[in-house]
């Protein structure tokens, strides 16, 4: 069992813009980013709304010319430097993203969807010289790679590691998903008995770790667990048999149990599987005691895939730093009879927040942030 | 938790064909078609509906997994095996013909949940029961043993008991001509687990640090093991 490591720093380029604060004030404010499509207005898809990044964010970007998911990881990953007080070359890399670019694959360029190829231009462009790994575990990227790093810094491969999740919209995963029949015509509404399917979204994330010692954000990575339920190629188990036991390995992880939880931050895509799995398995994580405040937020971001675990990280520790749970946005009536928080509540008495996500492939994994 | 962790099981897939538990049980002549070699009867006689549905990489990986000895699963907590898979071009092969199907009539959304290299790692997991933690890891083709690493990481912190840990790339000729990368159709699997060195060496001393540490576990596989039949 590793001690907890220490916040060190963060960054986000989300819908609501550049920046940890834009990201926070838009989620905790209510604000919802899926807006009606602008770059891909006109997209032959089922869905007529996104949340894709703001066109200010999306021409600064261009004018780097870099491909605009190195140009938004690069952003992020900047920004969480910075607060942690920590040049490129003092840490380790690992980065979670599902596509890439996709440049060579769709239209010009040579990204080829390629996780590493990305993780080369990271590096290359903000200099990293430590270890360095991209993964990719569908939607359970970004908690895969905080696992990685909580690994890593175990280990005592690395003393820092920057973590940086990043995924952009195209038409090809607008085209993709819709070819599924997994987008809502509309904003998503995750939890709710008429949801009808997911939003997509675009971002990028980035955390900084340190090793066991003073967190000077008062917020730490506790505990990583992950898992497969091993059910099928895309529909999860209905009785959320794998995200328990990544939630029990990420709680047993932190030396903790359930009942300490002060809000547990859900994945919520919006689809009718994926909540109605989520829903089981966190009424049995936290029976035979009282399930904490549950929250969730693709509802406001979109689903931003290999960014997702990041950028919701980001949100589940300033539920621990504020006391806050934000509302459901979009939630009408549950579907499940559980404490899903609208508006706004209190976070519980506990000590930590539980973050949660799933993938295809019948991939869990869940982290545990501490004060 | 620590080791030892060995490699108790491998088996491989190229175009030269196939080797497994048993020996090598299939031999292509060059210039084999990749996409012919994707047969399930090849591997097993045993009905498995579901190969159809999979991709070309899927095959690919369920076919590897499948050629391990049956027996050195036998001993594991399957629920507490992981999946790891270090490629360079992961799912490339199923993106390409996914954005093809763009430009026509219809879109194959049958191919979309497999432009995830995790689709396939998925697959293989439901085969076997597998219930570990399941991750691709973008590795270049050099460095790709260093996957191993990463599977003894995830052991030893406790994640896991043992890990099939899968190396490799499916791109065929064709889509990496329009990739403009160079074709490569080899899949190994090892099996990491609890255990004393095996009677035989599965995998040379130490992995090769050269190019291509893929094609060096195969020679060595077909060195070891005689054809079968």
């Amino acid at each position: 069992m590793t001690a907890p490591l220490p916040v060190l720093g963060r960054g986000a380029v989300s819908c609501f813009g550049v920046g940890v604060r834009a990201l926070l004030e838009g989620v905790f404010g209510g604000e919802c980013g899926v807006r009606p499509l602008r770059r891909f207005a006109g997209l032959d898809v089922l869905t007529a709304v996104a949340a894709e990044l703001p066109a200010d964010v999306v021409a600064a970007a261009e004018r780097t010319g870099e491909p605009l998911a190195a140009a938004i990881a690069t952003a992020a990953a900047r920004e969480a430097l910075a607060e942690a007080g920590l040049g490129a070359g003092e840490v380790a890399l690992v980065l979670a993203t599902t596509k890439g670019d996709l440049g060579g694959v769709v239209g010009p360029g040579d990204g080829l969807g390629s996780p590493g190829r990305l993780l080369q231009r990271l590096a290359a462009g903000l200099g990293t010289g430590g270890p360095s790994l991209a993964v990719s575990s569908a939607c359970a990227s970004g908690l895969s790679a905080l696992a990685v790093a909580r690994r890593w810094l175990g280990a005592g491969r690395a003393r820092a590691v920057l973590v940086v999740g990043a995924d952009v919209l195209s038409a090809f995963v607008l085209r993709g998903f819709s070819s599924l029949l997994a987008l809502d015509p509309g904003p998503s509404r995750p939890f709710d008995v008429q949801r009808r399917g997911l939003s997509l979204g675009e971002g990028a994330s980035a955390i900084v770790l340190g090793a066991p010692g003073r967190a000077p954000l008062g917020v730490a990575l506790a505990g990583a667990g992950e898992s497969n339920d091993a059910h099928g190629i895309t529909a999860p188990s209905p009785d959320g048999e794998g995200l328990l036991r990544a939630c029990r390995s990420a709680l047993a992880d932190a030396g903790i149990g359930p009942g300490e939880c002060a809000a547990a931050h859900l994945h919520g895509t919006g689809t009718t599987h994926n909540d109605a799995m989520e829903a089981a398995a966190m009424a049995t994580l936290f029976a035979p005691g009282p399930v904490p405040p549950l929250t969730a937020c693709k509802a406001q971001l979109g689903h931003t895939l290999g960014a997702a675990g990041g950028l919701e990280s980001l949100v589940a520790m300033e539920v621990l730093r504020s006391g806050v749970v934000p509302g459901n946005r979009g939630l009408a009536e549950p579907e499940a009879a559980l404490p899903f928080v609208r508006g706004r509540a209190p976070a519980g008495p506990g000590r930590v927040v539980l973050k949660v996500a799933a993938g295809f492939g019948g991939i869990d994994a869940a982290v545990v942030f501490s004060r | 938790m620590n080791g030892p962790w060995q490699i108790t099981a491998a088996a491989g897939l190229d175009e030269r064909g196939l080797v497994g538990a048993r020996g090598v049980v299939a031999a292509y002549d060059p210039g084999h078609d990749p996409g012919e070699r994707l047969r399930w009867q090849a591997v097993s006689q045993a009905p498995y509906p579901d190969f159809r549905r999979l991709d070309p990489l899927g095959k690919a990986m369920v076919m590897t997994a499948e050629l391990l000895d049956a027996d050195a699963f036998a001993p594991l907590q399957r629920r507490r095996t992981a999946v790891l898979f270090g490629t360079e071009y992961g799912c490339l092969c199923t993106d390409l013909r996914f954005a093809a199907s763009l430009a026509g009539p219809a879109v194959a959304a049958g191919l979309f949940a497999f432009t995830l290299p995790s689709t396939a790692l998925g697959a293989v997991a439901l085969r076997h029961g597998l219930g570990g933690p399941t991750l691709a890891l973008s590795l270049p083709a050099a460095r790709q043993h260093e996957a191993l690493g990463h599977a003894r990481d995830l052991l030893s912190s406790g994640a896991a008991e043992a890990c099939l840990c899968c190396l490799g790339d499916w791109l065929p000729a064709a889509e990496a001509a329009r990739a403009g990368a160079p074709a490569r159709t080899k899949i190994v699997a090892l099996l990491l687990a609890p255990g004393d060195p095996p009677p035989e060496a599965l995998v040379p001393d130490g992995l090769p640090q050269a190019a291509d540490a893929v094609a060096c576990i195969l020679e060595h596989l077909r060195r070891e093991r005689p054809p079968r039949g």
